[in-house]
């Protein structure tokens, strides 16, 4: 389970005195279920995950992350999670399978349980056949698979997906987006950020609409249309952000 | 397996597969210590005589003349008139042309030397000539100062005798070695963590896997420490590639060797510890620094440009380090606690036998307080939050 109480992070700017990044979020994620982080580009959303994962400290707010404070208990919760996007990227000079092992032994895996996790999931997402492949000659699509298996190794409680389809084509995406609903059934926590409406759509049991650093709204796909009686989810979003009212103050500055 | 363990493995495993790094780290050491030997044994082989020089002369019937001819160490051309000669100095084809006048009815002969002054070697070349001229000079003098009843001693008040003491227990080397040695290792041992310290923080910046490293539950400190060590190792390797280049060129007797190596080659178990002692702290305050450096820069582009910085301030004092016996600055105590000088200084004193003890402790103590410095700064770089993406 993944929770946040106003969780905020500001940023000193040189021009602009401060940002703020993220401004007072709050929302729970249970487990089996995936939480959809929507919104566009600079919204907040990476920040949010950042600060769940403990690689950079909240300004104010609390959150926790399968029990632990992100706080106060930094390592655990590193240590609970799965991290996985797109920029994610592979050490390109490690086989597949060294790769894995490697992040294996971080998680504090060793021995016999180690190399069991590393066959187990080399099986489980059809690595074999290039795991002892150097990344940098793997395909996106085998590199993906290889970041998700470095991702569900240690089988962390809660998972975390900042826009992990971006730049990916069809297919690679599909790959993505099955594996998110597996673990969903395997009961984790899944926190999902895109600005892909089809996506939000096919995946996420609810979701939480985050614009210049603040959630807007947060509910299912049907009940953002119901409340803004648009048809499709991109329309509802759109209303949400005030996006009319926006382009006109725009247009009049 | 202990966290620092297991990211120095995997920093070195992936150092060991970078053509990149094994070429700068392993084969460039090599290759230059090689071509440096051969190169400053030729120029040695010139100073020292071992070649013969091209020198002209226009044509003459004086005894200056023969005797010019039996110098072995000059290879003597004719031209017909002084002008010829100055055409060749101003064509470059000539460095020296020796214009011998006739011998008046004092015994005295003028040499004119014709020489292009900007021409460093017509200098040592004209020390050769006078040299070669110095045995038939002393000998006209001798039967001058006889015709009128005196001797070449009692016209001279003071005499000159040669006597070499032998400083320090080993044999030492000598020579251009000693130069040479000290100012190789130390910049290796630089260089050598210089070609993958942009990769090591900076670089996975570039490659967004260091965002992935940081959710792991490792520490950050455990991370830089074992991004240091790998570092390290490289600078350590490329340090003693260095020395077995210069091993192998002693053993193989590449050309220009046995300038190089006439004094011996130095390494004896004394100076091999004096150097472990001084270049091991070293070693860690430029991996230290390095790891620094590439920590704070936004990626691997800004930290070749830091590093290329950071490469002048080692650079200078180990260039310095060339021409120290040259003056009496290695005998001064605050040398000692000058960074890579003092190194450098100490390991050229251990190369001649002359090891001192209190001069290494101190250049190590202070090279291995920096090293803790930049590894502090290091730990407090890469535990910002600012090491992912700064603004």
């Amino acid at each position: 389970m993944v929770r946040t109480d106003n969780l905020s992070k500001h940023f000193p700017d040189a021009k602009k005195g401060t940002v703020k990044a993220v401004d007072g979020v709050s929302f729970e994620a249970h487990n089996g279920e995936v939480f959809g982080l929507l919104g566009v580009n600079g919204a907040g959303k990476t920040t949010v995950l950042r600060m769940l994962s403990t690689v950079i400290k909240p300004t104010s707010g609390s959150a926790t992350v399968a029990g632990f404070d992100v706080m106060s208990e930094p390592k655990k919760v590193r240590a609970s999670i799965g991290f996985m996007s797109t920029s994610t990227a592979l050490y390109g000079r490690l086989t597949a399978r060294e790769m894995i092992t490697y992040f294996g032994g971080l998680y504090g895996l060793n021995g016999s349980s180690l190399k069991s996790r590393v066959d187990f999931v080399i099986d489980r997402l059809e690595i074999g056949e290039f795991a002892d492949r150097l990344c940098d000659k793997l395909s996106t699509g085998q590199k993906q698979r290889v970041s998700i298996a470095r991702t569900i190794l240690h089988d962390p409680p809660v998972l975390f997906f900042d826009e992990p389809t971006a730049g990916l084509d069809v297919v690679s995406s599909q790959t993505v987006m099955e594996f998110i609903e597996e673990v969903r059934g395997e009961g984790k926590t899944v926190i999902f950020s895109t600005h892909i409406m089809s996506e939000v759509e096919r995946l996420c049991d609810r979701v939480g609409i985050i614009h210049n650093g603040k959630l807007k709204a947060m509910g299912t796909v049907s009940d953002f249309k119901a409340s803004t009686g648009q048809p499709t989810l991109e329309k509802a979003f759109l209303e949400i952000v005030e996006f009319e009212k926006n382009r006109k103050a725009e247009t009049l500055r | 397996m202990n966290p620092i363990v297991q990211v120095f493995r995997k920093e070195i495993q992936e150092i060991l597969r970078d053509k990149r790094v094994r070429s700068a780290a392993i084969l460039t050491p090599v290759i230059v210590v090689f071509l440096m030997i051969s190169l400053f044994g030729v120029i040695a082989s010139s100073v020292g005589g071992k070649t013969k020089q091209k020198v002209y002369a226009v044509q003459s019937s004086s005894p200056l003349m023969a005797q010019l001819k039996k110098n072995p160490r000059l290879d003597v051309q004719e031209v017909t008139t002084e002008a010829q000669g100055e055409s060749l100095i101003r064509k470059g084809d000539a460095r020296v042309v020796l214009s011998i006048g006739p011998e008046n009815a004092d015994h005295q002969t003028a040499v004119r030397l014709l020489f292009d002054p900007k021409e460093d070697f017509a200098e040592m070349i004209k020390q050769i000539v006078k040299a070669g001229f110095q045995p038939y000079s002393e000998s006209v003098g001798n039967r001058i100062l006889g015709d009128h009843g005196l001797t070449r001693q009692q016209i001279e008040p003071v005499t000159y005798v040669d006597v070499p003491v032998k400083v320090g227990e080993g044999n030492g080397a000598g020579g251009m070695i000693v130069s040479l040695l000290p100012y190789l290792m130390v910049l290796f041992t630089f260089t050598g963590g210089f070609s993958i310290a942009a990769d090591m923080v900076a670089g996975e910046k570039d490659k967004s896997t260091l965002e992935t490293l940081l959710i792991s539950p490792v520490d950050r400190t455990q991370i830089v420490l074992g991004k240091f060590l790998a570092v390290l190792c490289v600078c350590g390797s490329s340090a003693i590639s260095s020395v077995l280049a210069l091993y192998l060129a002693n053993v193989l007797h590449i050309p220009g060797s046995e300038a190089m190596f006439a004094g011996g080659f130095g390494l004896s178990g004394k100076a091999i510890l004096a150097t472990a002692i001084c270049l091991l702290p070293l070693a860690a305050f430029f991996a230290g620094l390095l790891i620094a450096v590439s920590s704070y820069a936004r990626n691997s582009r800004e930290a070749q440009t830091y590093l290329g910085i950071v490469n002048l301030l080692v650079i200078i004092p180990a260039v310095f380090s060339q021409v120290l016996g040259f003056t009496d600055l290695g005998s001064k105590n605050w040398i000692n606690f000058v960074p890579v000088l003092s190194t450098a200084a100490n390991m050229r004193a251990a190369f001649q036998g002359k090891e001192n003890w209190v001069g290494v402790a101190e250049a190590a103590c202070v090279a291995a307080v920096l090293g803790v410095v930049m590894l502090r700064l290091a730990i407090h770089l890469f535990n910002r939050e600012q090491v992912l993406a700064r603004v």
